[in-house]
């Protein structure tokens, strides 16, 4: 199982060659690398990215089938099942590093900012959601918003990847654990829509 | 907007193509549809898939950037988040397919058969992912497996799936609406590690 640090280098250098418009070094999708990896799976690292269709990580990172264990939900709230998965992964596969990965022009954060203040009448299945997302982006508002600026927007999107890598931290003993004793690393990253580059938020 | 219909025949002749080992051309992910994006995402179908690395939805439906909008979690779990995130994609977007993504020898479902032979010690998180998974093969093994083998790791893979598609269909009143409407269809799909193909099940 490789270290946290080089996967972290194989995701910036993969980002690197998808933002320049370079394929990936090798295929790593065919039906040869299909069956490699047919009995069992080793994933290099574990993304919790965004639903959105711009955003799909093995593109933007540059990797293959196989690489990347990724759970991806509308502005990548963290819940409980989202925990147990990772927890899984990192239990079961071997895994040592989290990757959260926002996004510019987030249209979960958007959202949640235009409706500040004024409040939706939500569907159930949105409330919580919203709510969670209310949470991790007041952290940069003094009360509602007059307008969402791009400013606004990007201040956002950042305290809400900020939020969900501390929910991670924290979020559980066995997560706790695994971060305290280094068999993990949970870092938090920011991809922008305009350049296709990944910045990672601690660097 | 595209049709579900039309939506669907995508999937299936960009798979064909992925199994055959052919790869979408380059326009599809290189900085050009980038650019197209940067303002707004169009997704033709909303994934609901496992967080498997081995089953990368945009991969094995032979889709590029800002084509499909995708959640990813253990075992395809149904849940609030989840329901809330399609609910996002297909009022938002409009988007009018949603597809949940099993795959053969998954992981979560052997682990909630295993379960359902005899309870598994496991930590909070994960047991809540599991036993999510259990209640949703349980709708159709109604009897407890006497052994958990590789046939009935298939059956059980299958009846997730089509446990999923009925959980969505009735997951919220909104989605409710959305099917009578005819502006939702959702459907379910298996993957297969060794041929890369998917089967879409008969509704």
């Amino acid at each position: 199982m490789i270290a946290a640090a080089e996967a972290l280098a194989r995701l910036r250098e993969g980002n690197a060659r998808f933002a320049s418009g370079r394929p990936p070094l090798e295929d790593r999708v065919g039906p040869a690398r299909r069956e490699a990896i047919l009995s069992r799976q080793e994933p290099i690292a574990i993304v919790l990215g965004c639903s959105d269709s711009r955003v799909p990580p093995e593109l933007i990172f540059g990797q293959g089938l196989g690489d990347l264990f990724v759970l991806r939900g509308a502005g990548h709230v963290v819940t409980p099942v989202r925990m147990g998965t990772i927890e899984a992964a990192v239990e079961e596969l071997g895994t040592g590093l989290v990757v959260v990965l926002g996004h510019s022009g987030c249209g979960a954060v958007n959202a949640v900012l235009e409706n500040m203040g004024s409040p939706l009448r939500l569907p159930e299945s949105l409330r919580s959601g919203v709510e969670q997302l209310t949470r991790s982006v007041e952290e940069v508002l003094d009360g509602p918003p007059a307008a969402v600026t791009e400013d606004l927007l990007d201040a956002a999107v950042r305290a809400n990847i900020r939020a969900s890598v501390e929910q991670l931290r924290h979020g559980s003993p066995e997560l706790e654990q695994m971060v305290r004793t280094g068999r993990l690393l949970i870092t938090g990253a920011e991809y922008s829509l305009k350049t296709g580059l990944v910045h990672f938020l601690e660097e | 907007m595209i049709s579900a219909v039309e939506a669907l025949a995508r999937l299936r002749e960009g798979n064909l193509m992925f199994a055959a080992g052919r790869q979408p051309s380059e326009d599809r992910v290189g900085p050009a549809r980038r650019k197209e994006l940067v303002a707004k995402q169009e997704p033709i179908a909303i994934i609901l898939g496992c967080s498997d690395s081995r089953i990368t939805p945009e991969f094995v439906f032979g889709q590029g950037v800002g084509d499909l909008f995708v959640i990813r979690v253990g075992g395809h779990a149904v849940l609030q988040a989840q329901v809330g995130s399609i609910e996002f994609a297909a009022a938002l977007l409009r988007t009018p397919l949603v597809v949940v993504l099993g795959h053969s020898g998954c992981g979560v479902v052997e682990a909630a058969l295993k379960n359902m032979l005899s309870p598994l010690k496991l930590p909070e998180n994960l047991r809540a992912m599991v036993e999510r998974v259990t209640r949703s093969i349980q709708e159709i093994l109604t009897e407890p497996p006497e052994a958990v083998t590789e046939e009935l790791i298939d059956r059980g893979v299958r009846a997730n799936v089509r446990s999923c598609v009925e959980q969505l269909r009735h997951g919220s009143p909104e989605l409710e609406e959305m099917i009578q409407n005819g502006r939702l269809r959702i459907v379910g799909a298996e993957y297969s590690l060794k041929t890369g193909l998917v089967d879409f099940l008969p509704d």
